[in-house]
């Protein structure tokens, strides 16, 4: 039986996937920016990414809308709430395609230098952990939504990887040093994406299964965890 | 006095086209979508002020919500669509109210013809004590709709499958309309109103004698009614006008306090009356 | 505390008593009224008859010799009966020798005697010629001497019946010659100077015509008013003095508009008196009253949601009645019609004042024809000096409760058909 809320759900999904969809397309450009060294497939996605900001901001008027007019309880708020954060972390991650763009453009007006191979691997461990958070979110799937959690510890011990390798490279060519610096902060921004992944895999088990799971191994380490 | 053929029933007059009889202006259209208007209303009962001053449009493929707390005049604001005040004594209506622009305050104005145009719903479902059939069939009986029996017979099954209703009912149709349940009763009368093709539809707390199972089913009724008639519905249910309606009219003391889109007096209401009701903090 | 406890169950235990004697008393009178009129009116529906063994033979009856089958009919009527059947009685008491003593035996016998065999005869001619036995009808004195109406201990001077009256009674009823039957004349027959002769078929037919005239005026007049005033008539001083008026029209005594009959129907309109027409036109002006107030009451009862209803379809004021309002109010108009009915079967009081109180013997078969009504008739029995007539007016009385009994539950049994649940 359609119900009157019904129609106010599938219209956030289908925003959200939209605006997935293009988080993950301007992500994957600002990286081959940096891979293929293209100032001008660069230039591309900082204007790309308006659209994410604007989709945000008719998410906000349609969740409100949702809210304000259906009242919706049990799943259907929980559903509604989580397309609000999930939006929020894509627009950040919107954010981080454009700083890795800006990288990008720098990184092209220079001679080239090699990258480490783990940067390429964390690059794709990221998009990954997005992707499928994502499909998480489409299938309501919870299992899949805490592999995704499981590969958050991976990412980040890449990225220290890749950090601390750029480091010693510093120490030992510091006329590459303004790349060098690039490559790090495309290491930490890559970290972000995955936090954010994470995010949104959070908000999935919430809708399926009303469990906020959030910080949840800092808050039993400090004695507090539900 | 004018007569509206049945034919000439659906179609607005002409600008121009001055229509016979006493007391009845030329009709100026309305602008795109707005079906009924009402301007510059005041009703007294005798002496009492009822309601002041009143602007209200009721939109094709809307649903127009009225909320308000009790007495403030919302059901008796409906009432003026169709002029069922007429039948209360003492009652007075100023103002303006159009249909299509025709003017349907108009002394000269034939009632039965406005009413098989403006239907309306009770708040306590009153199905005549005759048969299902006979129910839905007596409009389109007493305004001589159809040509034959198979015709009639259509037009029930239409009416009664447009009111979510035929599948329940089919096996059912000799039986007398007060067998079945409090929802199905309404959903009858508002197949009974279907009938006989209006344009508007005004509907007066059509939901607050049914459980919320029943409510619900009329809700979503109404919400797909709305792509084919105007709606107007009078509720003291607030959540209800959220849900259903695209537009609202918040009155208060018989003064049409604010009226917008719903979400916007849902979400950002202009007029601090508004939001107290609806907040809660009202009373 | 415990004593106003006390207190309102003893006054709650009083208010009780109080009303079960009240219904008692009620009961009781209703009782001895019934019991009384029974009493004396239910032996109205025996009469009795004496076995006579009458010769027939055509000379005896001056009929003319030789008479065909086909001239027959046209004889009989005016053939002498009182002969033969003297002679059958003579033959039985051949000891009734002088003028006086003949007379008395004739006596025996009721004038409707003659009546019987004439129909006899005409029923089966082939009797003619032959000595038949046939029960035939006593004459009210004998009726009553078998209903032990006369006390034998009186003086002969200041009996009905002379001893040797009482004698051939006695010896008739010994030879198995006198017996009791229901009297079917009661009922058949019209009314009539003899008491044992009288029956109610007239005043019945009379106030049956009567009542047809009075309903077919009272029915649509008071329905369109009853509709009129509580559908369309605007709500005002003149609606409400019209409806103050109805209501006292209801409690004026009935003779009142016996009085406007005579004066309107008879005096100014010079209609035929003493008629169903106008007695009916009279009794419908006094029942119109509380027809109008039953329809408007049963017209109110329909609930103004269903009105609301169709009005809201577009039906026009009078589509609303006709449609709606009527068919659910019918019931109770139905009922308060055959109340209303029931009312004017039993009114005296304005038939006699347009004079349907004459003494009718036929029966009425037009409206225009000299009728009398069932009241009336018991009006006229009970004023009668012979003593047989008392048990017919107690007769007739039960006749006529019967009849509205039985229009009562007619209107009980229409309102439980009729009843819709809304």
């Amino acid at each position: 039986m359609s119900r009157l809320i019904d129609d106010h759900i599938e219209g956030l999904r289908e925003r959200l996937f939209r605006m997935g969809g293009r988080a993950e397309a301007i992500l994957d450009k600002a990286l081959r920016a940096v891979w293929e060294r293209d100032g001008q497939l660069a230039a591309e996605v900082l204007v790309d990414d308006i659209e994410i900001d604007r989709l945000e901001v008719a998410i906000d008027e349609a969740v409100l809308k949702a809210l304000a007019l259906q009242a919706p309880v049990a799943e259907d708020l929980r559903e509604v709430l989580a397309v609000k954060m999930i939006a929020t972390d894509l627009e950040r991650v919107g954010d981080l395609a454009r700083n890795v763009a800006k990288i990008a453009k720098r990184l092209a007006s220079q001679p080239e230098m090699p990258l480490p191979a783990k940067v390429k691997t964390l690059a794709r461990a990221a998009q990954g952990a997005l992707r499928r958070a994502l499909d998480a979110f489409a299938r309501t799937d919870p299992e899949l939504a805490r592999a995704v959690l499981g590969e958050d510890d991976a990412i980040d011990r890449v990225q220290d990887e890749v950090v601390e390798s750029m480091l010693r490279e510093l120490g030992s060519h510091p006329e590459a040093a303004s790349q060098e610096v690039d490559v790090i902060m495309l290491a930490k921004h890559l970290e972000r994406v995955g936090d954010h992944a994470t995010n949104i895999a959070e908000d999935v088990i919430l809708v399926a299964e009303a469990r906020n799971v959030k910080h949840a191994a800092k808050l039993a380490r400090a004695g507090t965890a539900r | 006095m004018v007569t509206w053929t049945k034919a000439g029933l659906a179609e607005p007059r002409d600008l121009g086209e001055a229509p016979r009889g006493a007391g009845l202006r030329a009709a100026q259209p309305e602008p795109a979508g707005v079906k009924m208007q009402a301007r510059g209303v005041d009703v007294f009962y005798g002496d009492k002020q009822a309601i002041a001053s009143v602007d209200l449009s009721i939109l094709t493929e809307e649903v127009t919500a009225l909320i308000g707390p009790s007495g403030c005049g919302k059901s008796t604001l409906l009432r003026c669509f169709n002029r069922m005040n007429d039948d209360i004594p003492g009652c007075r209506v100023t103002g303006s109210i159009t249909l299509d622009g025709m003017d349907v305050l108009a002394q000269g104005l034939d009632v039965v013809q406005l009413r098989a145009r403006v239907g309306m719903v009770f708040q306590k479902p009153n199905p005549f004590p005759k048969s299902v059939y006979d129910n839905v069939a007596y409009g389109p009986r007493i305004h001589g709709l159809a040509g034959s029996r198979a015709e009639l017979d259509e037009i029930v099954e239409r009416s009664l499958s447009r009111a979510g209703l035929w599948g329940e009912v089919k096996d059912r149709l000799r039986e007398p309309a007060t067998s079945l349940s409090g929802g199905q009763q309404q959903r009858l009368c508002i197949a009974r109103a279907i009938a006989v093709d209006p344009e508007v539809i005004l509907m007066d707390e059509p939901c607050s004698a049914l459980d919320p199972i029943a409510t619900g089913r009329i809700e979503e009724l109404i919400y797909e009614l709305r792509g084919r008639y105007a709606i107007a519905i009078v509720t003291h249910n607030m959540q209800q006008a959220a849900r259903v309606s695209q537009r609202t009219a918040f009155f208060h003391l018989g003064v049409l306090v604010e009226y917008g889109r719903t979400e916007d007096i849902f979400t950002n209401p202009r007029e601090q009356r508004t939001s107290d009701y609806i907040t809660g903090r009202y009373g | 505390m415990r004593a106003r406890l006390v207190g309102r169950r003893a006054a709650e235990r009083r208010f009780r008593l109080a009303g079960a004697a009240a219904i008692g008393l009620a009961i009781a009178s209703l009782a001895v009224l019934l019991v009384s009129i029974a009493w004396n009116g239910l032996s109205a529906f025996r009469t009795t008859e004496i076995r006579l063994d009458v010769d027939l033979a055509p000379q005896a009856l001056g009929l003319p010799d030789g008479l065909s089958a086909a001239d027959l009919p046209a004889a009989l009527p005016g053939a002498d009966y009182r002969g033969p059947l003297r002679a059958a009685l003579e033959a039985l008491f051949p000891d009734a020798t002088d003028r006086r003593m003949r007379r008395d035996l004739s006596a025996l016998l009721s004038r409707g005697a003659s009546e019987d065999v004439q129909r006899a005869l005409e029923k089966n001619p082939a009797l003619l010629g032959r000595r038949v036995s046939l029960w035939l009808p006593a004459d009210d004195e004998v009726d009553l001497a078998r209903k032990g109406g006369i006390a034998r201990a009186v003086p002969e001077s200041e009996r009905r019946l002379s001893d040797d009256q009482l004698g051939w009674i006695d010896a008739l009823r010994a030879e198995g010659r006198l017996r009791s039957v229901f009297n079917w004349r009661f009922l058949t027959s019209g009314d009539s100077r003899e008491p044992e002769l009288a029956g109610l078929w007239g005043a019945l037919a009379g106030s049956f015509l009567t009542l047809v005239v009075c309903l077919v005026i009272v029915f649509p007049l008071g329905i369109s008013a009853a509709v009129y005033l509580e559908e369309f008539a605007p709500r005002g001083r003149w609606t409400d003095l019209i409806e103050v008026n109805i209501n006292n029209l209801a409690a004026v005594p009935s003779i009142v508009f016996g009085l406007l009959g005579l004066a309107v129907f008879l005096d100014v309109a010079s209609l035929p008196r003493s008629t169903p027409v106008v007695g009916g036109m009279t009794l419908a002006l006094m029942t119109l009253p509380t027809i109008i107030i039953a329809g408007r009451a049963a017209i109110q009862a329909v609930p103004p949601s269903i009105r609301e209803a169709a009005r809201g379809l577009g039906a026009s004021p009078l589509q609303v009645v006709t449609h709606h309002v009527l068919p659910l109010a019918l019931p109770g108009i139905l009922t308060g019609t055959i109340i209303g009915m029931g009312r004017a079967l039993g009114e005296t009081a304005p038939l006699l004042m347009i004079g349907m109180v004459a003494f009718i013997v036929d029966v009425p078969h037009r409206f225009t024809d000299a009728a009398t009504a069932l009241p009336v008739q018991i009006f006229l029995w009970a004023d009668s000096p012979e003593r047989a007539f008392v048990e017919k007016t107690s007769g007739a009385i039960l006749v006529l409760l019967g009849f509205l009994v039985l229009m009562n539950a007619a209107a009980i049994a229409l309102r439980r058909r009729f009843e819709r649940r809304w």
